[in-house]
């Protein structure tokens, strides 16, 4: 400021100058206003002053201004350029006058980035006569120290050639062994190898040697430092000798703790320097009172010396010392962080301290309790998995949500490990499972939830009690307003459909099911449960079908009462509400029988009323299975219509029996995993010419095993399912869009039946070979049935698509494709699977052929069937039907020739979706060569 | 190696920043705030001792201490000794103390320059050259010594006895209290060295 120099009329006035705002004037004024808007507002104000000033002639005002700038992008992160900051800072640096070059100096080793490198050169030479000794001035020390200092700097290191040029420099103060000649040494050789460690290493490495303290402690810091992973500490085997003479002279802590740290690096590459340094290190873990000391010693005996017992029990000692001490929080959770280095030899030593680890998991301390949680899931080994979880997942429900959901997460991991190796007790797991379900903030739902299926798919005896859980959930109706447990209670709905068999009560299972709150649900999730409720009331109807068998006078019974119902609710359609309310009383609350006739009827009511107004529902999924599970009951009703018109009982109950039947062969399929990689598995066929769609397959095909970590995946409802029930919507759209559909459908779900015939243009892969490997895979298939139920644990991860099976929509493609594709025979058969899987459901495709022949016979649209079908839409009650004209008349529209006899068909029978469906089977299992004829049929059945 | 050193304020502001490390200008306001949430959710009386993986890279740790209004952290790699580390802290406490008998945060606030100082005399390129505290504060003085003899080359007042009262944080207290041009005027004096007396 006191510069005499007339100021240039370019530069800031003198004005400015002489009121040039210090650096404390600035911070006076960003603390007047504390607000953020004040903040900001006086930094930008004091940045629109500082590039005036600058650029100021005089170094006293450019260095305030750069003392300035340096603050506010170190502590205000002001957004400064680099350049601007980088210049000024670099004049600086020249100036003769010191306490201006200091400023200079922490400006540039501040601020300077990569971005400003190209400046750097410019300070090469203003650095090179700094650190040059011939600069006599009393304060070169001064001067040689802020030159190292820039030249540690972060910036200094992204610029290698700088560190090239200057590595001469730091040659005499090396010899003079200055601590900071060292530290910036060991920077410059980091930054430029090449050109420092020629230069460099050994001067550094004599520094080791030095008598003074100060020196060789810096010396060890650097090579600590330069030996530091990922380095290769391998160059530093030669310095063993003087490394070896300082852990055994040095007085130093902060020197013995780089030493050791060295040769914890270096033992491995020497098998004899373990020897050598144990004796040392024992006697410094014995007799040093230094705690940072201790542990540093205790660290190295069991990672890099472990096979020393004597010295492993020591470090023990010391290490239970360091656990104990109760009012040090630092020494236990180091404790526990040694503790974890044990290697597996000493794991009785982690197991002794348990109850210490166990008092852990409750402390205040958030890393003592990780620390705690990651040693005890260490322990865990199939003989304490059930103590150690069980005791984890209750101190889980008393600790804050944070660490909860750790320790939740944390035991869903190591216990569904390699397909759940360390659980042998199932119901254990799966009772595990629900209470950590239940337990409050867990966020783990979506991998308890997977698990439960998971479980349930591979292990065939845990199925009651996963059952059971189940229904433990889906009762409660205080879950179903948790927004966490959505996953979960999916997969309960979802195990307790699919296993229903192992079910005590499906009437109850229904109730729950259907239960009001079920409303709070989001749609995926209440698809769900409608199609649990489907499996269900299928299970039901077949049993008490089954049980009857013969007795066609009770099965009348309760289709006439069916029927009965039925009428009530046509007469008086304004009353269907209360009506079917007063109906839908449980019989008698002790009447537990599924099968019974009351049961049953009961069900079918609660389901009508319940699911009934869903099918207005706007979201697809849930329309779509509302549809097909009213369809069901429907057409049970519409059965009884048969006799009315007095077609004899006998037909009746056979139609009955049928239909019941053949939805329970939907069900009865049991899903397995299947093998992650079993597409990758299957060789080609040679004469297989791949159309150019199937380069999408091969891309979804790498996404899927993009994670491979887990041994399954259960194909999530979202992506492909949701293609697969817009089916419908598509499909009476237009018969063009259908062949698409189809295409991709063939193409994407590999194991649906697409060698049906309905592919099209596409070769039929398997079938040169259809029937060579028929026996054999019936074969693999039993034999990888077995173990199922034998061993408990299925080894293999399996895995497959199910999306077909739970549309229920689909059966001919869900039977061909729940079938076992075992490890063994995808790698050694190669594309004989897929044959397999056809010769496998080939009985099974038989039967259904048979059957939906039958219903096609009784639905066809001939004279009797429209009358029929009207005669439905009648039954089923105007609200459903007019509400879904408008659905109607927008497919029918999407059909370009459709007249109005067409159109009037089409609303009748796309009033039930689930009936389009067995169209499209049908429809599918009449192989039909190509796919022009195949579209007026499709006409024929769908509009 | 110390990969950085911060003061934050309990109130999340950054008073001494400084990476060993190159990290993106932008990057770092991100730093000091993850860092911040981290050491605020901690209660009283725990370990000093937080993994920082996530915010500063894999095996890093930071140790901090948390004084009156303010968080002194130290983040550092697995070259370092976490005990030691928890000592080197004391040091720099202990430095900052003697520098300005009873330190506090207005102290930091206000001495940016010095803090900078003392932390060059104790830690280069991310490793630890000093580790006495009275050696420190010895270079330190010299260092502030020698900025005043340049700054005032003409003047007779005796600036190294004037030195400590104003570097004293009551002296600077008091006067930011009473004397606001006062304070101005005797902060012009030290920093941008006017011949003022």
């Amino acid at each position: 400021m006191a510069s005499s120099q007339p100021a240039p009329s370019t530069a800031p006035s003198l004005v400015d100058t002489l009121f040039q705002l210090s650096l404390d004037d600035l911070v006076k004024s960003l603390r007047a206003d504390q607000s953020a808007a004040g903040e900001s507002s006086a930094v930008a104000r004091a940045l629109s002053a500082i590039h005036r000033e600058i650029r100021a002639p005089d170094a006293a005002t450019k260095a305030v201004a750069l003392q300035k700038l340096t603050y506010l992008s170190s502590l205000h992160f002001a957004p400064v350029a680099a350049h601007p900051l980088a210049f000024p800072a670099i004049e600086l640096l020249a100036s003769p006058h010191l306490p201006h070059k200091r400023l200079a100096y922490l400006a540039a080793s501040l601020s300077l980035s990569p971005a400003s490198l190209s400046l750097l050169p410019l300070a090469t030479h203003q650095l090179h006569k700094d650190l040059s000794p011939s600069a006599a001035a009393p304060a070169a020390h001064h001067l040689s120290a802020l030159a190292l200092h820039l030249l540690a700097s972060p910036a200094a290191a992204a610029a290698p050639d700088l560190a090239a040029h200057l590595a001469h420099d730091l040659l005499p103060h090396l010899s003079r062994g200055s601590p900071r000649a060292i530290a910036a040494a060991a920077r410059v050789i980091a930054a430029s190898p090449s050109a420092g460690v020629p230069v460099l290493f050994k001067p550094l490495a004599a520094c080791l040697a030095s008598p003074d303290p100060r020196t060789s402690t810096a010396a060890a810091s650097a090579f600590c430092e330069l030996s530091a992973p990922p380095a290769d500490p391998s160059p530093f085997l030669p310095l063993a000798p003087d490394l070896y003479n300082l852990l055994t002279t040095s007085r130093s802590n902060w020197a013995l703790i780089k030493v050791l740290k060295i040769f914890a690096r270096l033992a491995p590459l020497e098998p004899r320097l373990a020897a050598r340094i144990v004796d040392p290190v024992c006697q410094l873990l014995a007799r040093s009172s230094a705690m940072s000391l201790t542990f540093e010693c205790v660290r190295t005996v069991l990672t890099a010396l472990p096979a020393h017992d004597a010295a492993v029990s020591l470090a023990i000692g010391k290490l239970k010392e360091f656990l104990a001490a109760s009012d040090d929080p630092n020494l236990r959770y180091l404790g526990l962080l040694a503790l974890g280095m044990l290697g597996p030899a000493y794991a009785s030593t982690v197991n002794e301290s348990r109850d210490v680890i166990a008092l852990s998991l409750g402390d205040a301390d958030l890393n003592i309790r990780r620390e705690a949680l990651r040693l005890m899931m260490g322990m865990l080994d199939d003989s304490n998995v059930m103590d150690i979880a069980g005791m984890l997942v209750s101190h889980a429900a008393r600790s804050d949500p944070e660490f909860a959901n750790d320790t939740l997460g944390a035991v869903l991991a190591a216990c569904g490990r390699n397909v759940y190796e360390l659980v042998s007790d199932f119901d254990w797991y799966v009772s595990l499972l629900a209470d950590m379900a239940r337990s409050l903030h867990c966020l783990q739902g979506d991998e308890i939830g997977r698990q439960l299926v998971d479980v349930g798919l591979r292990v065939q005896d845990a199925r009651p009690e996963l059952v059971q859980s189940a229904r433990s959930l889906l009762i409660d109706p205080a879950l179903l307003g948790n927004n966490l447990l959505f996953p979960v209670l999916s997969a309960a709905a979802f195990v307790s459909g699919e296993y229903i068999h192992c079910s005590k009560d499906p009437v109850e299972l229904v109730e729950a099911l259907l239960q009001p709150r079920t409303s709070l649900l989001p749609m995926s999730v209440r698809a769900v449960y409608i199609q649990a409720v489907l499996k269900v009331i299928t299970f039901c109807c077949n049993l008490y079908i089954e049980r009857l068998n013969g007795s066609n006078k009770e099965l009348d019974l309760v289709f006439d009462e069916l029927a009965v119902d039925q009428d009530v609710s046509r007469e008086s359609e304004a009353e269907i509400r209360p009506a079917e309310a007063d109906q839908i009383v449980m019989p008698s609350t002790t009447e537990k029988d599924p099968s019974s006739h009351k049961s049953i009827v009961y069900m079918i009511n609660l389901i009508e009323m319940t699911v009934g107004p869903l099918v207005q529902c706007k979201e697809v999924e849930v329309l779509e299975r509302a549809r097909n599970l009213m369809g069901f009951i429907h057409l049970l009703r519409e059965i009884q219509e048969f006799k009315e018109r007095n077609v004899s009982d006998q037909k009746k109950t056979n139609r009955v029996k049928e239909l019941v039947k053949s939805m329970q062969t939907v069900f009865a399929q049991e899903l397995s995993p299947v093998y992650v990689n079993a597409q990758k598995k299957i060789s080609l066929p040679e004469d297989l010419v791949l159309n150019e769609n199937l380069a999408e397959l091969a891309d979804i095909v790498c996404e899927d095993d993009a994670p491979p970590s887990t041994s399954i995946f259960f194909c999530s409802r979202s992506n492909p399912s949701v293609e697969t029930r817009d089916e419908p919507a598509v499909s009476v759209g237009s018969s063009s869009l259908l062949v698409e559909h189809r295409k991709r459908h063939g193409m994407y779900y590999l194991p649906t039946g697409k060698d049906e015939g309905d592919t099209n243009n596409y070769p039929h892969v398997n079938d040169p070979l259809l029937s060579a490997d028929n026996g054999s895979m019936i074969k693999d298939r039993s034999e990888t049935v077995q173990p199922v139920a034998a061993g408990k644990k299925l080894k293999v991860a399996r895995s497959r698509p199910k999306v077909v099976k739970l549309d229920g929509e689909d059966f001919l493609s869900a039977m061909m494709s729940t079938v076992n594709v075992p490890k063994e025979t995808l790698s050694g058969t190669g594309g004989g699977v897929l044959v397999g899987r056809n010769a496998k459901s080939l009985p099974s495709l038989k039967a259904s052929d048979n059957s939906s022949e039958r219903m096609g016979n009784k639905l066809d649209p001939g004279e009797s069937s429209s009358q029929q079908t009207q005669n439905i839409d009648a039954d089923i009650g105007s609200s459903w039907t007019t509400k879904h004209q408008d659905y109607d008349k927008e497919k029918s529209t999407i059909l370009p020739d459709s007249d109005g006899k067409e159109a009037r068909k089409h609303k009748t029978s796309s009033t039930s979706g689930h009936r389009q469906g067995r169209h499209k089977q049908r429809e599918r299992s009449n192989t039909q060569p190509d796919v022009a004829p195949q579209a007026p049929v499709i006409q024929d059945f769908l509009l | 190696m110390i990969q950085a050193v911060m003061v934050i304020s309990t109130l999340g502001k950054p008073r001494l920043l400084k990476f060993y490390n190159f990290q993106d200008p932008e990057k770092r306001q991100e730093l000091v705030l993850s860092i911040f949430q981290l050491l605020s959710e901690r209660p009283e009386g725990v370990s000093n001792f937080v993994e920082t993986d996530a915010i500063f890279g894999p095996g890093t740790k930071l140790v901090y201490k948390h004084l009156a209004t303010v968080y002194f952290v130290f983040v550092f790699d697995n070259s370092e000794n976490e005990l030691a580390m928890l000592d080197l802290v004391q040091v720099f406490v202990e430095t900052l103390n003697r520098c300005f008998k009873n330190v506090c945060e207005l102290d930091i606030v206000f001495n940016f320059n010095k803090l900078h100082t003392v932390l060059d005399e104790m830690i280069l390129g991310g490793q630890v050259i000093e580790t006495s505290s009275e050696e420190i504060v010895r270079s330190v003085e010299d260092i502030v010594g020698e900025t005043i003899k340049h700054n005032k080359p003409h003047t007779k007042v005796d600036f190294a006895a004037l030195q400590p009262l104003i570097f004293s944080s009551h002296f600077q207290d008091r006067i930011r209290r009473t004397l606001p041009e006062e304070i101005r005027l005797a902060f012009e004096f030290i920093s941008s060295g006017l011949s003022v007396l």
